[in-house]
């Protein structure tokens, strides 16, 4: 089936999942600018302002995405994930360092044809309540931003193919407020998938979902990618959720963070029910969760060290925890 | 109970709630406004019944006064509202979206927002004249206020909200975040606002023809008072609350209807 060129293979039902796709070829996007990873992260370092001064986010951070990979991002809250990700989609800059996607900033939406720029998945759905579905899809379809220019019936046809992708198909009219978290979720996915982009960047998506629905959804995102061949950065605080995605799973360490240590996941696409719940994925869990205890653990130590030095330099009175008290 | 029995009841509760309950309040209203008068016979030249403003509304349409008296309030009302929304949503546009202008004009829009119409009428009639152009531009000065201040506080809560990120994660340009969010996620506080401003304008309305008229509601609300035709002021006001009450409740629909758009459980229409 076309998909603005592109070769796809339409979702099966839900549960029928494992079964090897025709397009199992992580096949490179359409218009592809270069050979080269299509995100180049080097050294990148951000802060915020704050009344206390800068507060130094991202401390050096260097990830490489390739064509069609899947990495996931996990580390302790606060260490500067999504921070990261924004930095990616072009909604926060750096102050130092270099941020590539594609050989360009992030953002430059110049000259950019479908396949090469960048598809945003927010935490909640955040779809427009006066539109419907299929509108909402159609969103960054109608910008000038988007290349090439699609008149209104190849936007309504883009659209409800992905909506027949993401396991929707028949909710065209409906509006988002009909819709569960779980469906308004696979619509945000829908319509960060409908600009084509060449990279997927996913901020904890189904964080706000129940354990059966993000499972679902995860299968939904893994098929989806996996369909049309799109990279994808995942930030998220479930570790399974990352095995089960990822190609290869990034550990950020304290803020501020950078990238201490990548699992490489081996196991091939897409990945079924089995594997979401196998002793495979429970061994790389394993591992990934010991190093990210590590880097908590010292999240923790650095955050009572803060603490205690904010004590000690106002000249409180109140006891160290482990202090006994007088 | 069975979903369906109670879904029933709640939405004939309702259809009660909103299209018996209001007409039968007012009904009940004037029937004791009607048997106070009967019972406590108040002075005429204060108060008068619901039966008599009847009787003398429509001895005053027979006579082909108060048609035309409606006709050109109707006009300076419709004529300054318009305006008024036209110019109040594109200054809050521009006040809830960019936060300089805020702080540029809002002070005046607080500081302006406060003055009683009253109180600049007799200016403005000065300034003008006697005719339209006046009274249409004290209907403006009214309507244009709520108009402004409930749209800059929609465009301000859209802009802040987590559709922004969505638009500029999409790489919208400022037009298309204008046209796709920030004017259809404030078209509820635009409604809201004029609302408020049609209170307002009517008000404006009579204000305006105390200071000099020749024909409109205000004008006959002026004269009867001249006159010590009481039944007349009465008709002027009764008369000016139905044109409010009509125009709040086609504003309260549109209202409900972009709420209901906004959050129905069903298909889009």
């Amino acid at each position: 089936m076309s998909f603005l060129g592109k070769s796809y293979q339409p979702s099966p039902p839900a549960e029928a999942e494992g079964t090897k796709s025709p397009a199992a070829d992580p096949s490179p996007n359409l218009s592809a600018e270069s050979d080269g990873p299509v995100i180049d992260v080097r050294a990148a370092r951000a802060h915020y302002p704050t009344s206390a001064g800068p507060l130094t986010v991202l401390g050096g951070v260097d990830l490489t995405v390739g064509r069609g990979e899947v990495v996931a991002v996990i580390g302790p809250s606060g260490c500067g994930k999504t921070t990261m990700l924004r930095a990616l989609q072009g909604l926060v800059r750096v102050d130092a360092g270099t941020i590539s996607v594609q050989g360009r900033a992030p953002g430059d939406r110049s000259g950019r044809g479908t396949g090469t720029g960048t598809g945003y998945v927010f935490q909640q759905p955040s779809l427009f309540p006066w539109w419907s579905v299929r509108k909402n899809i159609e969103f960054g379809l109608r910008l000038r931003a988007h290349r090439p220019r699609l008149d209104a019936a190849e936007r309504r046809e883009h659209a409800d193919r992905l909506l027949e992708l993401v396991g929707l198909a028949g909710f065209h009219d409906f509006r988002p407020a009909a819709l569960s978290g779980g469906m308004q979720q696979r619509v945000n996915l829908a319509r960060a998938l409908a600009v084509e982009p060449a990279v997927l960047l996913l901020d904890e998506p189904f964080s706000a979902v129940d354990t059966l629905t993000r499972e679902r959804l995860q299968r939904v995102l893994a098929r989806s990618l996996h369909a049309l061949g799109t990279a994808a950065v995942i930030v998220t605080h479930d570790i399974r959720e990352a095995v089960f995605l990822a190609d290869r799973v990034a550990v950020m360490s304290e803020r501020p963070g950078r990238i201490v240590e990548t699992f490489t996941v081996a196991r091939s696409h897409p990945r079924d029910e089995d594997y979401q719940h196998g002793e495979e994925l429970a061994a790389i869990s394993a591992r990934v969760y010991h190093r990210l205890r590590s880097s908590d653990e010292k999240a923790h130590a650095s955050e009572l060290t803060s603490a205690r030095e904010l004590v000690d330099f106002a000249g409180s009175p109140t006891p160290r925890r482990d202090e006994p008290h007088a | 109970m069975p979903a369906s029995v109670e879904n029933g009841s709640v939405s004939s509760g309702r259809r009660v709630r909103r299209l018996v309950l209001p007409p039968l309040s007012i009904v009940c209203g004037l029937a004791l406004w009607q048997a106070a008068i009967s019972v406590l016979h108040p002075n005429k030249l204060a108060v008068v019944g619901p039966v008599e403003i009847a009787r003398d509304g429509r001895e005053l349409f027979r006579a082909g006064t108060l048609g035309p008296d409606i006709g050109t309030s109707l006009e300076q009302l419709f004529a300054g509202l318009a305006i008024a929304v036209v110019a109040g949503v594109l200054v809050g546009l521009l006040l809830g979206t960019s936060k300089w202008v805020a702080g540029a004009i809002g002070p005046w829009v607080t500081v302006l927002y406060t003055i009683p119409v009253i109180a600049v009428a007799p200016l403005v009639i000065v300034g003008l004249g006697l005719g339209d152009t006046a009274k249409i531009t004290i209907v403006v000065a009214s309507a244009f206020f709520p108009i402004v201040i409930s749209t800059q506080a929609g465009a301000a809560a859209v802009i802040d909200g987590g559709l922004r990120d969505v638009t500029r994660a999409f790489h919208a340009n400022s037009l298309e975040t204008l046209r796709y969010l920030t004017l259809p996620g404030t078209v509820p506080h635009i409604l809201t606002g004029i609302r408020l401003a049609i209170g307002r304008s009517l008000i404006a309305l009579v204000a305006a023809d105390l200071f000099g008229s020749t024909q409109g509601l205000g004008y006959l609300i002026i004269s009867g008072q001249q006159n010590l035709k009481t039944d007349d002021v009465y008709v002027g006001v009764v008369t000016l609350s139905l044109i409010g009450l009509l125009l709040t409740a086609v504003v309260g629909y549109a209202e409900r209807r972009v709420h209901g758009a906004r959050t129905a459980r069903g298909e889009a229409r």
